[in-house]
């Protein structure tokens, strides 16, 4: 018995969409956005260059005790930032090069929202269009579906990757006394918390896509669904702590296990991502497959 | 006089050479030459197979019914004209054969499979919807040679291919054009280029020429034409002319129903009806008469004012082209001229008839009635309106 998806099919889909991806719209915007926002980190982490973790004083006392430099800087950057414990934080501050754990914090707070601007198109640009009557004669809807999510994840890919890259070989030049294994394992850690973290978010922008059916419905709907979960669930948690529950609607609060120091804690928030990434893409596909087109 | 009989004589002469010419321009057309066409194994028409059938299909937008469940059958290499008024549903019908739409209830059935849920037909069920646009952000060589690929087609393939098929509809000078930069012509253009990709058993053409320069619509024509008993072909279009010059058979679709599904010659009753136009004055009533009361004749209408006169014939009735001859023969014997001869009503008539058009039979040759004046001489008149 055959695979229910044609790869071959998926694959042609994937390399057209993602040409198409780099000269369209959502691609450029996400491009210029990520990197404005990484030179503006840049910028405001500048005066933390001459710290090297072990130079770092505060890591001499108790987690939770002294300041924290990192989240000082990400508060002012962000200021509802409060999502990662103490001990993370202490981890990232002390046993991390410091302007790598700020633009791996921020990163983690930011991007997944960004990756939301670079896949609201998807199968609703061609659902809206109707362009989806020329595709459909010559492969599934299955085909095109996953084909144009792979093609989000390829671009994201190669942008966050390049972007990681930079960072951390801007760090190696500026940093001191770091080791370069240190800050190549550390970039890998980042890259790849911050990919599991965004690809559940494009399959969530795949399900919307394919349940609204237009670009900018998918957007606003999207990004409204998404600051919505974000604002209530924080307000909701000032009343009790149960109502952190309401984030896990989305992959909102599981992304900062990424931070934690523990293999168990990163496994978990790996697994956990891969089964939202499952159930958005199984509802999305449960829509598209019965929607007249 | 005998200058007159000659003259005659000559017209008469003229008159038959042109029948003849009439009557092998359909095969003509089947010979045609297919410059361009990418030569390809020629399919025989299965006869008894059918590639389309469809049964009880109901379509609803909302509350809206458009389809009201109507059979159709195609036999594959059957050449099918899809005509009908404004919002008959001839477009959702088209897209649910496409596979576009899911039938509220009832059947559709392309090659013997579901065309909504299936996978089975990618690259035998072709289609130029109506409402579709390009892609935007890619050229237009680029688009069909992603399409060519979905279809099997690898790298050089695919893009000869491409080049293949806008040539094929006359874009071969715009490969490098983007959707944003073609007339409307041109898209639609584009637009057959994808529906000929490959070698699709099944063509699903939804007003495949509407919008196009008549150059451009002819290319096409003899570009339908030419797929003639190697694929199926549907097409759907408002140019009753057209359809009648290029399909085998006619299906009219009215108010969410199939009204009428059967060959041109039975819908155009081609060997049942004469229509002779009659120029240079107004025969007498004896001309009529004669006519009628000559064998296989059931009667003869007369519209004055173009000059149609129409015979309807019996089915005992003596080959059509020895009748045209008498009737010619008594035209010129009174001294007037011919103008047009047709075998069978137009498509056009048929349509207006069919869907209760009020205009119908009111212009052209359409609707002539008896040959008598009014009160007169009491000819069997026409049929009502």
């Amino acid at each position: 018995m055959g695979l229910p998806v044609n790869l071959k099919d998926t694959l042609i889909v994937t390399r057209f969409d993602y040409r198409n991806l780099v000269r369209s719209g959502p691609g450029v915007i996400f491009l210029v956005v990520y990197l404005f926002v990484v030179v503006q980190l840049g910028a405001v982490s500048i005066d933390l260059i001459p710290f090297g973790a072990k130079e770092n004083p505060m890591c001499k006392l108790p987690a939770g005790s002294a300041p924290s430099k990192v989240k000082d800087k990400l508060q002012r950057a962000i200021p509802p930032f409060s999502n990662v414990s103490p001990e993370a934080l202490r981890f990232l501050e002390c046993e991390r090069p410091v302007v790598m754990s700020v633009f791996f914090l921020f990163s983690l707070f930011g991007v997944p929202f960004l990756v939301l601007l670079l896949s609201f198109n998807q199968v609703a640009g061609y659902l809206h269009r109707k362009s989806i009557r020329y595709i459909l004669p010559k492969t599934g809807r299955l085909e095109l579906y996953l084909g144009l999510f792979l093609s989000n994840l390829k671009f994201f890919t190669v942008v966050s990757g390049a972007v990681t890259l930079a960072v951390s070989l801007g760090w190696l030049i500026v940093g001191r006394n770091l080791a370069f294994g240190t800050v190549l394992l550390f970039s890998v850690q980042i890259f790849i918390a911050l990919w599991l973290s965004a690809v559940p978010l494009i399959a969530f922008m795949s399900m919307m896509a394919a349940m609204v059916g237009k670009p900018t419905g998918t957007f606003f709907l999207g990004v409204g669904f998404y600051l919505a979960v974000d604002i209530i669930g924080g307000l909701m948690s000032r009343q009790t702590e149960y109502a952190k529950i309401f984030f896990y609607v989305l992959p909102l609060e599981a992304k900062y296990w990424f931070a934690y120091p523990s293999v168990g804690h990163f496994l978990g928030a790996a697994a956990l991502m891969v089964c939202y990434t499952v159930a958005y893409l199984a509802i999305g596909w449960a829509f598209l497959r019965r929607r007249n087109v | 006089m005998t200058d007159d009989l000659k003259q005659a004589q000559e017209e008469l002469r003229k008159a038959q050479e042109k029948l003849a010419e009439a009557q092998q321009k359909a095969e003509a057309e089947e010979t045609k030459s297919k410059a361009g066409v990418k030569p390809k194994p020629k399919r025989k028409k299965k006869k008894g197979q059918l590639a389309i059938d469809v049964k009880k299909l109901r379509f609803a937008y909302g509350n809206l019914e458009v389809l009201k469940g109507f059979d159709l059958a195609v036999s594959q290499g059957e050449t099918l004209g899809f005509v009908g008024p404004n919002g008959a549903g001839k477009t959702t019908s088209f897209s649910v054969m496409a596979g576009f739409l899911r039938p509220k209830a009832g059947s559709v059935e392309v090659l013997g499979h579901a065309p909504f849920f299936s996978t089975n037909l990618k690259g035998k069920l072709a289609t130029l919807p109506q409402d579709a646009q390009l892609i935007a952000n890619v050229g237009i060589h680029g688009q069909l040679v992603f399409f060519a690929e979905l279809l099997g087609y690898g790298g050089k393939e695919a893009d000869e291919e491409a080049s293949r098929v806008l040539e094929l509809v006359g874009l071969a000078e715009h490969v490098k054009k983007f959707p944003g930069h073609l007339s409307h012509g041109m898209a639609k253009r584009t637009g057959l280029a994808q529906a000929f990709i490959g070698e699709p058993e099944v063509v699903l053409l939804d007003e495949p020429t509407a919008g196009l320069d008549p150059f451009a619509a002819k290319q096409i024509r003899d570009l339908i034409a030419s797929m003639r008993g190697e694929r199926t072909v549907v097409v759907s279009s408002h140019n009753l002319a057209e359809i009648q010059d290029i399909c085998t058979d006619v299906a009219l679709i009215h108010q969410g129903q199939i009204i009428k599904h059967g060959d041109i010659e039975s819908f155009t009753e081609k060997d049942n009806q004469l229509r002779v136009q009659i120029r240079g004055g107004v025969p007498p009533v004896s001309f009529f008469q004669e006519i009628e009361t000559s064998g296989g004749v059931r009667n003869v209408e007369y519209e004055p004012n173009l000059g149609w006169m129409t015979v309807n014939l019996l089915p005992e009735a003596p080959p059509a082209d020895e009748v045209i001859k008498m009737i010619v023969g008594k035209v010129f014997e009174l001294g007037l001229s011919l103008g047009e001869i047709q075998r069978g009503t137009s498509l056009e008539d048929v349509f207006m008839q069919l869907t209760g058009h009020p205009g119908a039979g009111q212009a052209g040759p359409a609707g002539p009635q008896g040959y008598g004046p009014p009160g007169g001489y009491g000819g069997p008149g026409g049929p009502p309106r």
